[in-house]
């Protein structure tokens, strides 16, 4: 018996999609609090139900700490409502801050390549 | 597609940013064109910030606009006297009733800037929806207004700008999204923008329009009002 559940077939995965987002601050800000306050503004506007259909994820491979740049996967029907609660962050700490969304990919190898400029192995055939 | 930002405040009012660090952030953040509306106080003042502007060097289109309180509608209509031919934009600070509804009845006015701030209730009623669609007096979103309250003040304004964007579509006023920036913190991209207005239950569409479209008709509207190629409302030199 295997310990883990089978993967489902893609037809019947979530749809998901991954928001690039920029970080545009006078100082740096730590990635642990950064992360608190996208949950904790995500959960103020959107509450504990709402951000459960959102589905959000955000990983610590899913951050450029050179370019301030992030990638946030969320739900596919949710999106501009995390995007919403995204605009509302304007302080971490004492920080002022403003989250600026790059744009919106459907993969998270599209949102890298694009957003963080990484080059794939798979790119050279 | 062009983004309009017609409400942000500078240094020279109640903001804290100079114009000059507005429009680093607007260029940053994608913003095609961007309105400086302080709050009015002089003529002198006025020509003081207009020539601020004027030594901008951007790609994002600076516009300077005024933006109106008073305490009563005589008031207002004083002060609308002294700049509607000076500046492309004017927006009047809503939240009294009072204001709220002569602003509407005033075809000079481009913008009602929060008609619920500050109230238990949106602060607008037929009388004044209808004087607004006939005098094309558009009723703004104010992203600031949002940002600044928490948990249930936040809850009883969304509600009510959500009140205001349905009363809107029935009866056909246009519906402007703004950040009512104080600083430059304030100040957010139009794409974000129309994400908060389609959160007051505006359809896709129509959020784009409130950021995108309806902005621009009002300043092209003013622009050729101020040149003097629109002589009165529908007579226009072409």
């Amino acid at each position: 018996m295997p310990e883990k559940p089978k993967v489902l077939p893609p037809t019947l995965r979530e749809k998901k999609r991954y928001l690039a987002y920029q970080v545009i601050s006078p100082k740096d800000i730590p990635l642990t609090d950064l992360y608190n306050a996208i949950w904790f503004s995500i959960l103020n506007l959107l509450g504990e139900a709402g951000a459960a259909k959102a589905n959000i994820w955000l990983g610590k491979d899913m951050w450029n700490d050179q370019k301030k740049i992030g990638i946030i996967k969320c739900s596919h029907v949710e999106v501009e409502n995390v995007r919403a609660a995204l605009t509302l962050i304007n302080r971490i700490g004492d920080i002022p801050v403003i989250i600026h969304v790059l744009g919106i990919s459907g993969t998270i190898r599209g949102a890298r390549r694009k957003f963080f400029g990484e080059v794939l192995l798979s790119s050279f055939g | 597609m062009k983004f309009y930002d017609l409400h942000i405040h500078s240094k020279f009012s109640v903001g804290d940013s100079t114009p000059n660090e507005i429009v680093e952030i607007a260029e940053k953040l994608g913003l095609s064109c961007i309105a400086i509306t302080d709050n009015f106080e002089s003529l002198e003042k006025l020509n003081e910030i207009k020539k601020a502007i004027s030594e901008i060097k951007s790609n994002v289109e600076v516009i300077q606009g005024v933006y109106i309180t008073a305490q009563t509608p005589q008031e207002m209509k004083q002060k609308i006297d002294k700049v509607r031919n000076l500046v492309p934009l004017v927006i009047v600070a809503g939240g009294d009733y009072q204001i709220n509804r002569a602003a509407c009845e005033d075809s000079r006015v481009d913008i009602l800037a929060h008609p619920e701030l500050n109230r238990h209730d949106n602060g607008l009623d037929e009388t004044c929806l209808n004087a607004a669609a006939e005098n094309n007096v558009a009723i703004e979103i104010n992203l600031r207004q949002i940002l600044t309250s928490y948990r249930k003040i936040r809850a009883n304004i969304l509600h009510y700008m959500s009140i205001n964007a349905e009363l809107t579509q029935k009866f056909n006023v246009p519906l402007i999204v703004c950040s009512g920036a104080h600083s430059k913190w304030e100040m957010r991209d139009g794409r974000e923008l129309i994400s908060i207005a389609n959160l007051l239950g505006l359809d896709i569409p129509r959020a784009f329009e409130s950021a995108t479209s309806i902005p621009e008709k009002i300043i092209e509207t003013n622009k050729k009002k101020l040149s003097g190629k629109i002589i009165t409302n529908g007579v226009e030199i072409v």
